[in-house]
């Protein structure tokens, strides 16, 4: 993976031109809200992987990266838009890359050199866009619902294609099954059929050799000893000789199906049929004049066919893309509300299945003897083809249950078959009697011909139910294992990172929560997540645990789930603002959990809270000269920077234009900030206000007071040590001090409204500048003079509380603070 | 023209999942040759989709599935 040397932002988001160096190293990006933070993290993923997930995610509606990411007045010009970024490959012996990518052509990167080798690294990296945690995904990961925790932690671990093979084995699975309940009903149909042709009730192979002999004995053939598989019941039949009948219709077979249709309408009209029908008739006349109930039995079938058609992960009326299993639990949690309709419509739905089947087997049968009629009575067909026309729309109502009022309609008079039917079969039945019989050898050649044909149909549709069977369990076994086999390796996944995230909590929250576990729980779909509380049990984390505490274990399960994903890959993060909530006392753990675990990984953190950034630095997280801090911004500038030299710059020009509204805005902002740093280095005491809100005047005085003291103190111990040339020199310092403290005005300010900071921005340009080079100077007293240095002064301080010296950071000044 | 594009071989965590899934499957008395072409498919092909599957596991097509 790699390292972020610099990048350098053009035309992006909200900013217009802004380098900003990270020497490989952690780095921070402080401000309040709306200052440009976001644009930096939207540059470094637009830079390392072509995108901008906030942009380009769910819910961001008309937005999109071509047309938002270039900056508001370059929206025209998206190849004006552009990120570039120096780049180090540790893997690669540090090579140094460029990687210059702009909006326009966001998928077609410069890289400079462009190798093999630092291609697959940045393919990599573009493959890998988690490096990104923001608030959305923290709140995803600890207090989202588990099947919505359950998709983002997939996503982020790349588990995708486990749910999509699981997915593709079960729809796979399921169509073989239905082909195999299929095949094997056409499979039961032809068994039925070879055993009426072959006259036999049940068909057994010894019956069946049994029954084919007597008629080949009868045509002087060899007995059949054995049914194998490509035995011919006719074999050694005269060929070409088909059937001995010279009529169009075989005699044999049309006696057999004028029976079965007998047989079929025998069974439809008994006494006991006809009253099945009428009792079902009269309970679902009661259900549908039901509004609430018969509205139910709708709804509940419906949910039931949405079930049967769950086959892939997509919903199957919208194709909204869902997990196979949370969209069959939802529907499933549906249709528990409608368990009574459930079993009221089962039962009727049983009771109606051996009437519907009646009306197949006699449908059946008849379409037998319409076709028999065609040939041999004509003038009756047309009684049989309208009964079975009228019969198909009653069969499928009764199947199909809803809407009740066809089905109520089929039932009124399904077990009536009108005369005209009765009259064609008797015809029907009629010609074929005057059919001449044949004689006994023709019969028994017919009867050869016609097992033999049925036979070979049913031993097809054994071979093909087979065949299906096969495929069904196969099919079953590969998707059981499979379950099997990832959901052990998943609990093996998420019992690492629950381990791994339990000891960077641990970590952070030693003093409090030192016997701290969780339990990542994976099940179908979801994943469950408990923590630990104080030893009363696991609870989800947002039960107890406070939203500091969530923060943290947001991060720590991130990078868990990344120490997971990535090994030693992970060599660069940033963290968008998500550890805003944690606690002052627990924010030098976080800061020790991220350099000492990760010692490899560049964090690049972002923050509203600037006492957050001097945690991170104190802390050594971040170097001192290793952050960025937004003072404000605008949309013809961006983010404005909180850097000394350019402040002063910045009024000068100001006042030059005769704007002194913008002069004494920056002023004020950069004095309350810059102070505001002072106090915390100098350890001023500051009257303490509860919504952190210090004014220019809460914090200018303290700062210049307690630096005063410092002098002072300072030039007492130089004096205890004999060192009087030092004594001296930090008595003239402080004498400085007081008089640069008096050309500020700012010791009036108590006792003078005029030249109060609030009235600054009612002065002329020639009123203020005297007051912003007054604060030029004042502020210049607390910084190191060294053009290199340039650094706040701060106190070195033994804890807890021993002030050592006052110190720069290249070491020019050093007042000694202990006294001899 | 075929316009499909290739798919990445599978790595990190799904990666392990097919493979203890292979070996499985082979331990259960699956044929050889159907694993193969579970592993070609899934693992260096890296192909998941239904089509992918049923090709791999019923290579002959006759089914109507």
């Amino acid at each position: 993976m790699i390292l972020v040397e610099e990048i350098t932002i053009e035309e992006f988001r909200g900013i217009r031109k802004l380098t900003l160096s990270f020497k490989g190293k952690n780095f921070a990006v402080c401000g309040p809200n709306g200052t440009g933070k976001s644009g930096v993290v939207d540059a470094l993923e637009f830079g390392l992987t072509g995108n901008i997930s906030r942009l380009s995610g769910g819910g961001t509606g008309a937005i999109s990266l071509k047309k938002h990411a270039p900056h508001v007045d370059s929206r025209d010009y998206p190849e004006k838009a552009k990120v570039t970024l120096s780049l180090r490959i540790p893997s690669l012996k540090d090579k140094r890359v460029t990687l210059e990518r702009n909006v326009r052509d966001a998928n077609a990167p410069t890289i400079t050199p462009s190798t093999p080798e630092v291609l697959e690294v940045l393919k990599q990296l573009e493959n890998h866009p988690e490096f990104v945690l923001s608030r959305r995904e923290l709140i995803a990961y600890v207090l989202a619902q588990p099947g919505k925790r359950s998709e983002e932690i997939q996503a982020l671990l790349r588990l995708d294609q486990v749910g999509e093979l699981r997915s593709a084995l079960k729809t796979l699975s399921n169509a073989c099954s239905k082909e195999d309940i299929a095949l094997k009903k056409v499979s039961v149909e032809a068994r039925d059929h070879l055993a009426r042709a072959l006259e036999i009730p049940e068909l057994e192979t010894e019956k069946l050799i049994e029954a084919v002999n007597v008629r080949r004995t009868i045509l002087g053939l060899t007995t059949i000893e054995e049914l194998a598989g490509t035995t011919s019941l006719h074999d050694g039949l005269k060929t070409g000789t088909k059937s001995a009948i010279t009529f169009k219709v075989n005699k044999t077979e049309a006696t057999s199906d004028l029976k079965t249709a007998k047989e079929a309408m025998a069974k439809l009209t008994t006494a006991d049929t006809t009253k099945d029908c009428a009792d079902l008739h009269t309970q679902i006349t009661a259900l549908s004049a039901d509004p609430t109930v018969a509205d139910s039995v709708s709804r509940e079938k419906f949910l039931q066919t949405a079930i049967s058609f769950i086959s892939e992960a997509a919903c199957p009326v919208c194709d909204t893309e869902w997990d196979i299993d949370t969209l069959r639990d939802l529907v499933e949690t549906k249709l528990k509300k409608f368990e009574e309709a459930t079993k009221t419509r089962t039962a009727l739905e049983k009771r109606l299945e051996p009437i519907t089947e009646l009306l197949q087997e006699l449908d059946g049968a008849l379409a037998a003897i319409e076709k028999h009629s065609k040939t041999i009575a004509t003038e009756h067909t047309s009684k049989l083809s309208t009964y079975r026309t009228a019969l198909t729309p009653k069969i499928k109502a009764l199947r199909n249950f809803l809407p009740l009022t066809e089905t109520l309609i089929s039932l009124h008079d399904v077990t009536v078959i009108p005369s005209e039917v009765a009259e064609a079969i008797a015809a029907v039945e009629a010609a074929v009697i005057a059919i001449p019989e044949p004689t006994q050898q023709e019969a028994a050649r017919d009867y050869l011909i016609l097992c033999q044909d049925r036979l070979e149909t049913y031993r097809e549709a054994a071979r093909d139910a087979k065949r299906a069977e096969e495929h069904a369990t196969l099919a079953q076994s590969v998707y059981d294992v499979y379950v099997e086999e990832s959901n052990k390796v998943l609990e093996g996944v998420y019992k690492q990172v629950e381990d791994e995230f339990g000891g960077y909590y641990r970590f952070i929250n030693n003093d409090d929560e030192g016997a701290f576990s969780a339990k990542l729980t994976p099940s179908m779909g979801k994943l469950g997540f408990d923590v630990e509380f104080y030893g009363r049990g696991h609870f989800p984390p947002g039960a107890y645990h406070s939203e500091g505490h969530q923060d943290g274990m947001g991060v720590c399960l991130y990078l868990a789930l990344m120490q997971r994903l990535q090994g030693s890959n992970f060599t660069f993060a940033v963290l968008d603002d998500v550890l805003m909530s944690v606690d002052t006392g627990h924010r030098r753990e976080v800061c020790n959990l991220l350099k000492e675990h990760f010692p490899n990984t560049q964090f690049v953190l972002t923050t509203h809270d600037e006492v957050w950034l001097k945690h991170m630095v104190s802390a050594g997280l971040i170097g001192a000269t290793n952050s960025v801090h937004f003072s404000n911004w605008t949309p013809d500038h961006g983010p404005a920077e909180w850097l000394s030299r350019d402040i002063w710059t910045e009024i000068d020009e100001a006042l030059k234009d005769g704007d002194v509204h913008t002069a004494a805005s920056v002023l004020r902002h950069y004095l309350e900030h810059i102070f505001k740093d002072i106090c915390h280095n100098l350890r001023a005491p500051v009257e303490f206000k509860g919504d952190g809100r210090y004014e220019l005047g809460d914090v200018l005085p303290p700062a210049v007071k307690r630096f005063k003291d410092i002098l002072l103190d300072g030039k007492k111990v130089a004096e205890s040590w004999g060192r009087t040339d030092d004594a001296k020199l930090l008595e003239e310092r402080e004498k400085i001090l007081a008089e640069s403290f008096r050309a500020s005005s700012a010791d009036q300010w108590q006792i003078n409204p005029a030249i109060h900071y609030n009235e600054w921005a009612n002065l002329t340009a020639a009123d203020f500048t005297p007051v912003a080079t007054a604060f030029h100077n004042l502020v210049e007293k607390f910084f190191c003079n060294k053009t290199e240095c340039a650094g706040l002064y701060y106190l070195a301080i033994t804890p807890p509380k021993t002030f050592d010296a006052l110190r720069c950071a290249c070491g020019e000044t050093n007042i000694n603070l202990k006294k001899k | 023209m075929d316009t499909k594009q290739p798919n990445n071989p599978v790595t990190g965590v799904p990666k392990q999942a097919f493979e203890h899934f292979l070996i499985e499957l082979e331990k259960k008395g699956v044929s050889p040759d159907v694993v193969a072409r579970l592993k070609k498919t899934i693992i260096d092909q890296g192909d998941v989709s239904d089509g992918a599957i049923k090709a791999a596991l019923f290579p002959d097509n006759n089914t109507a599935v």
